[in-house]
């Protein structure tokens, strides 16, 4: 006999991401997503695979760029504060900042994802 | 003359450079206002890697067990295989927020 329902509470879980997926609109276009995954093999692509690999890719990038900016902040605030005096300009709008994400700052997040990265050896 | 211009403008690589915008849409939500060009083509590069990786080992998985078109199962398999955890997708979609990057409008090409 064939059961009726999800069989595990994971089932469950996946079930309901999918239909939470359905109201989402994740930043990667659909189309972009259905170009890349066409490259790849698929003939015919169900929108639900499209938004679950949109919204994989972009929790990957979203988590690694996270981690990048936190070290980006931490530089910041280490520099201004063994520069010793910081000016009053810096001071008034911390959160107003706008920060500037740099390869010093990407290299450790990546290195905390298990990915290691090097510059080329022709990279001057 | 200008118009022709414009036109036949090589437009090849529109998806990488579609890939390029969704990167800094990311970015800007989270806060950073600029990246180093090295930073934001590393990180295009990862996202490109990631789509394909991640189609080529569900439609591998898809093909192993006899049918032709992936399912949802597959990209799930294909995900754990990846170290990604699903179970952490849930609180990702509700947690943060984010704009949506829009495909750029189609141009319909005159010939002249």
């Amino acid at each position: 006999e064939v059961e009726e329902g999800p069989a595990s509470s994971e089932e469950a879980d996946l079930d309901e991401l999918l239909r939470q997926l359905e109201d989402y609109t994740p930043t990667i276009p659909d189309a972009l997503t259905v170009n890349m995954l066409k490259s790849a093999g698929f003939a015919k692509v169900d929108p639900q695979i499209v938004r679950l690999v949109s919204v994989s890719a972009q929790k990957f990038i979203s988590d690694i760029a996270n981690d990048a900016l936190q070290h980006c902040k931490t530089r910041t605030t280490n520099i201004q504060h063994s520069s010793g005096h910081s000016s009053s300009k810096d001071k008034k709008n911390p959160k107003d900042r706008k920060y500037t994400l740099a390869m010093e700052d990407l290299v450790p997040a990546l290195a905390d994802h298990g990915i290691t990265m090097r510059k080329p050896q022709y990279f001057v | 003359m200008d118009k022709i211009e414009s036109v036949s403008t090589p437009n090849v690589d529109v998806y990488r450079r579609l890939l390029v915008k969704v990167i800094g849409q990311l970015l800007l939500d989270k806060g950073a206002g600029q990246c180093s060009a090295q930073c934001l083509e590393t990180l295009t590069e990862m996202l490109q890697a990631f789509i394909v990786e991640l189609g080529n080992s569900s439609h591998n998985y898809c093909e192993l067990s006899g049918r032709t078109m992936a399912t949802v199962g597959d990209v799930s398999m294909a995900l754990i295989g990846m170290g990604q955890n699903i179970g952490s997708l849930e609180t990702y979609l509700r947690r943060d927020p984010h704009a949506p990057v829009q495909m750029p409008p189609q141009q319909t090409q005159q010939r002249t």
